[in-house]
């Protein structure tokens, strides 16, 4: 495990995810796309993780890897379960990966498409009460209980998904994330589909919750403010690889890699006095025709033969004080980037 | 950018008292309910609100395309010919002759999904040349090359081969480039832009942003932008227009707008974006959720989640929009300069610009 002051609850080490591409009438696998390619970080207890980048970079196909929705083409994923034991989850078998899975929760990003439009709150709630065996009794008091803590009425129980609005419907998708107790939250673009005031009531609830709880979260988002908000550690990702990690203040006031850089300036923030220079041309490439080299290379601004030839691995920086902060980038330390 | 809404200059969209509602399921919803906005030659307007608030409404009714359970109810929408012919296209037939001359020719649009409003069968030649050719046919050129030189001109490299692709097979980025060209193809006058980056990656948000306030700039163009995102409005807009449940709340200058707010709408909604950089770990919020629009709250719609509701008014009394400074205006009772306010009856509270 890692030597971090705060012990891991989830450890992910060398993840890879590769989707093959057929092709032809007999299926012939042509090549493979590296949704995840080497990915390693990990979740502190009681802290925030967050995954940032844009369409395509991985970042849900990790979750989805890490609670095996997919199954890992490499790598391991080390969970600490309550009693300190710790797990590979991708090795884990069919029945134990259930007992294990309960101390997951996730909630999705679209709270329109994730909640069944057929079944009540209770029965959406109570739905992973019920597969994990709490007896009928106990599921509505266990629901109530958790309507109130996300902050809705345990009276609507009886009501279908559509008599809720976006905000209400995320709460309710969060209170079914917590219904098993779990020691871990993945939140995968929980806000991205919600308006900018109700946004904000999600984040506080899901702050609040952590705190009281005492859970940890694996926050996966594509807007950076929304993760620097609830974030403590980013990593930053791009083509399947993590470019930059290190605690959200450090991320922030001092980025590394040329591609987190132009995130941050290609975001316009809401004030008409601060300059927006966003610089970043051209677009991702396709995943399925990376080959040597930096992912970033075709793209970056500052690229070299080197960076075309060579793909630099995640190191810490050596010019900052903090030995937390990793960047892959062969000129890390050289560059002077603008936060 | 440039000065602000300077109100002697030209307007070309003069919308005034505008209600629009639609029909579902046996139920009236009131979606836009007396809405005045102003579009002047060049200048950029940004119309910014939450999901419901009436603001892609409004921009359909400039361009006449509301859908078929959407009706005008009554106020104008009207628009300046550069001849000083003014016409009101809430009185043309939407497949009228006179309509599909100004819609593309004059007013044209940029919709949020490129993939949803082009085509999936036409390559992009044929879909921006049905556009030329109906507008102004060239004499001496070919309609290729002005397709290639717009391709060209909107940031698509290699336009020669993108000319004959399928939508599908163009980037999400290229796509709404690729419609931007469409919507230049005609010279239009007004370009009305409906979420235009909503689902593009923030990276390539940023180049269509900097592409749509370069062809503004270099043609002259009035350009209307609707979005919920406060950011995009910051670097977008000269002159932003606040909707909240179908009405106008607040309106001035971008300056004004984000320096000081004057609605409770307007300021709560800058202070809950999460912002770059800042030591806050809780952020504000507005209290309960939007309310359905076919159930519209009584007085000033805001109210239930007001945090500064002054008493019976606000929930009694529609507010109208009063000039707190120069140039801009709030729709609140806190900036009421009248003593009693009377009942409001539809139609009255139509704004007066200055001239």
């Amino acid at each position: 495990m890692s030597n971090t002051p705060h012990e891991a609850i989830l450890d992910v080490r060398h993840l890879k995810k590769y989707f093959p591409i057929e092709k032809g009438f007999l299926r012939r696998v042509a090549g493979y796309v590296r949704a995840v390619d080497d990915v390693s970080f990990s979740v502190r207890k009681g802290q925030t993780m967050g995954l940032v980048g844009e369409s395509g970079c991985g970042k849900t196909t990790t979750a989805w890897t890490i609670i095996r929705l997919h199954e890992a083409t490499a790598g391991e994923v080390y969970f600490r379960v309550r009693d300190g034991e710790i797990l590979d989850m991708a090795a884990l078998e069919k029945g134990r990966l259930k007992e294990i899975r309960r101390y997951m929760g996730v909630v999705f990003q679209d709270p329109y498409a994730s909640l069944n439009p057929r079944k009540t709150v209770l029965d959406i709630v109570a739905d992973p009460l019920l597969n994990y065996g709490v007896k009928r009794g106990e599921r509505e008091a266990r629901v109530a209980e958790l309507l109130t803590m996300v902050g809705l009425d345990p009276s609507t129980m009886p009501r279908y998904p559509h008599a809720f609005s976006g905000g209400q419907r995320q709460r309710i998708g969060i209170a079914r994330a917590l219904a098993l107790s779990p020691s871990l939250l993945i939140a995968d673009e929980p806000v991205s589909a919600l308006d900018v005031s109700v946004q904000a009531q999600i984040l506080n609830l899901l702050s609040d919750l952590r705190d009281k709880l005492g859970l940890s979260y694996l926050f996966i988002a594509h807007d950076l403010s929304v993760i620097q908000h609830i974030c403590d550690r980013v990593a930053v990702m791009y083509m399947g690889s993590i470019v930059e990690e290190a605690d959200t203040e450090v991320l922030f006031s001092q980025p590394a890699h040329p591609y987190t850089a132009s995130l941050m300036a290609a975001l316009p923030v809401p004030d008409p006095h601060k300059p927006w220079n966003p610089k970043l041309n051209g677009e991702v490439g396709k995943p399925s025709e990376t080959g040597s080299g930096c992912v970033f290379a075709h793209r970056c601004p500052y690229a070299d033969q080197i960076c075309h030839d060579e793909t630099p691995t995640l190191e810490t920086k050596t010019t900052d004080t903090k030995d937390s902060h990793l960047v892959a980038c062969h000129f890390a330390d050289e560059l002077q980037l603008d936060a | 950018m440039n000065t602000v809404n300077n109100s002697n200059r030209d307007w070309l969209i003069d919308i005034k008292d505008l209600h629009v509602k639609f029909s579902q399921d046996d139920e009236t919803i009131n979606a836009v309910n007396g809405v005045d906005i102003r579009v002047h030659k060049g200048e950029a307007v940004g119309i910014v609100g939450e999901s419901g608030c009436g603001k892609t409404v409004t921009s359909y009714s400039m361009l006449n395309i509301l859908p078929s359970n959407g009706e005008i109810v009554s106020g104008e929408v009207r628009y300046r010919e550069d001849n000083g012919n003014v016409i009101d296209i809430t009185r043309l037939n939407p497949r009228s002759r006179e309509m599909r001359r100004l819609r593309g020719g004059e007013i044209a649009m940029i919709f949020q999904e490129p993939m949803a409003s082009f085509s999936p069968v036409h390559t992009i030649r044929d879909q921006i040349a049905e556009g030329i050719l109906l507008h102004q046919p060239p004499k001496d050129k070919r309609v290729r090359e002005i397709i290639i030189e717009y391709l060209g001109m909107v940031g698509i490299s290699n336009p020669e081969r993108a000319i004959d692709a399928y939508p599908f097979q163009l980037s999400g980025g290229m796509r709404q480039r690729a419609m931007i060209a469409m919507a230049l193809a005609c010279n239009p006058k007004v370009l009305v832009a409906d979420e235009p980056t909503t689902a593009l990656d923030v990276t390539i948000q940023a180049q269509v942003l900097m592409l749509i306030k370069k062809m503004q700039q270099e043609l002259g163009l009035a350009l209307v932008l609707i979005t919920h995102d406060l950011g995009v409005i910051a670097h977008m807009a000269d002159f932003v227009y606040v909707m909240y449940l179908g009405r106008v709340v607040e309106r001035g200058p971008v300056v004004k707008i984000f320096n000081s707010p004057k609605h409770p709408y307007t300021r709560d909604l800058i202070r809950s974006i999460p912002k770059l950089n800042t030591p806050e770990k809780r952020l504000a919020t507005i209290q309960g959720n939007v309310p359905d629009a076919s159930r519209l709250p009584s007085g000033c719609a805001f109210h239930p989640r007001c945090r500064e509701i002054i008493g019976e008014t606000c929930r009694r009394d529609q507010p109208v929009l009063e000039e707190v400074e120069a140039d801009h205006f709030a729709g609140c009772f806190l900036y009421s300069t009248h003593e009693e306010t009377e009942p409001n009856t539809g139609g009255t509270d139509s704004v007066e610009y200055p001239s």
